[in-house]
């Protein structure tokens, strides 16, 4: 047993097994904040964050990768690189997400449909918590089929 | 004028001690990891000079060898130990070692996991005593790897402390990385911040580059 054999082995264990298992009950978590009307993101993103260790590890070695680990402006480029990433992929990503709800509200959709009315909240809480195993069936086969972009 | 058989048998002695000395080094190395948090260590702590310690002396004939070539008369080593009472200190020295490293460093990082539990219970990060129990069950292999990188010249020392810098850059941050990545989840979900874990992890897997970075502003 060597040192950084145990720490790599440390991290994949942490990573590759009680992360993924532990992205259950931050599902779970998230069903009951919402039923409650509480703040359920974190523990819906945390639920599939939790999921992607390995892939966020390896997304932030492919910064480094392009950059050249040994070169003096690794740190510099790997930034960049992570700027780039967050601007040209991610938000775009959300952009899609609030053209959406903005054509469901301008669809009328959500004034006769409230998702945050009690009722509709209750009944959405009591699906998801009758299927959070599923949600995370769902989750992982997402994460499993993901490319790298 | 003859250097005495007494003088020769106690530098025997000596060399003979240094590569076992080198190893309760590494121990006291592990265990002041943990006082000193166990993720990171203090400059010019106690981790730093254990680690020291142990390089010097794995290092002992060739640090002589470079003092010998300064014109300061140094004995060669004799090799063996006349004296069968100086001799008997050696294999007993040699023998406490085996004992200390096989039967008290399992039991000390046996304590360490006790501690992190006990960590995580008083709501501090385990991860300080797991990674020194890991360095503590490792010293066998990391004495090994240390004493393969003896280059065998009169600056064998810094070599040694080179190819250290080299192994903790090249092969330990890297997975520290991915503890990083797995530290950055954890905060994100309890709504602490998060974003400096992903500002080191990309740190450490680019230490090499950082260090060039340095480098280049010292020498412009």
């Amino acid at each position: 047993m060597s040192f950084d054999g145990g720490i790599t082995h440390l991290a994949s264990w942490g990573g590759n097994v009680i992360m993924p298992t532990l992205s259950g009950l931050f599902f779970a978590g998230a069903v009951y904040r919402y039923s409650k009307g509480g703040a359920f993101e974190q523990l819906l993103y945390g639920g599939f964050a939790s999921l992607l260790c390995s892939g966020m590890l390896r997304t932030l070695e492919s910064f480094v990768t392009n950059a050249g680990a040994t070169n003096a402006d690794a740190y510099w480029l790997a930034l960049v690189t992570f700027v780039s990433y967050v601007g040209n992929v991610i938000l775009p990503m959300f952009a899609l997400t609030q053209f959406g709800a903005m054509a469901l509200h301008m669809g009328g959709v959500l004034n006769e449909i409230y998702p945050g009315s009690v009722w509709i909240r209750k009944f959405i809480a009591g699906v998801g918590a009758l299927m959070v195993s599923g949600i995370l069936r769902f989750a992982e086969s997402m994460v499993t089929q993901a490319h790298g972009l | 004028m003859p250097v005495p058989q007494f003088l020769l048998d106690l530098l025997a002695l000596l060399y003979a001690l240094a590569i076992p000395a080198a190893s309760l080094t590494l121990v006291a190395a592990g265990l002041s990891l943990r006082s000193e948090g166990g993720m990171n260590f203090h400059v010019n702590g106690k981790t730093g000079k254990w680690l020291m310690w142990t390089i010097i002396l794995l290092t002992v004939p060739e640090i002589l060898h470079w003092i010998g070539a300064q014109g300061i008369n140094i004995p060669s080593n004799p090799g063996f130990i006349s004296a069968s009472w100086i001799s008997t200190v050696s294999t007993a020295f040699q023998k406490f070692v085996d004992l200390i490293i096989t039967n008290f460093v399992p039991v000390a990082a046996a304590f360490m996991v006790l501690k992190a539990t006990l960590d995580t219970a008083a709501g501090d990060n385990p991860l300080s005593s797991v990674i020194a129990a890991i360095f503590l069950l490792a010293i066998p292999a990391t004495k090994s790897m240390m004493q393969g990188w003896n280059s065998g010249s009169d600056t064998a020392t810094t070599d040694m402390l080179q190819s250290f810098w080299n192994y903790i850059a090249n092969q330990v941050m890297p997975a520290a990385a991915g503890l990083a990545v797995v530290g950055a989840v954890a905060s994100f979900v309890q709504k602490r911040p998060f974003m400096r874990y992903i500002f080191a992890a990309l740190g450490f897997l680019c230490l090499t580059g950082l260090n060039q970075l340095v480098k280049a502003m010292a020498n412009t």
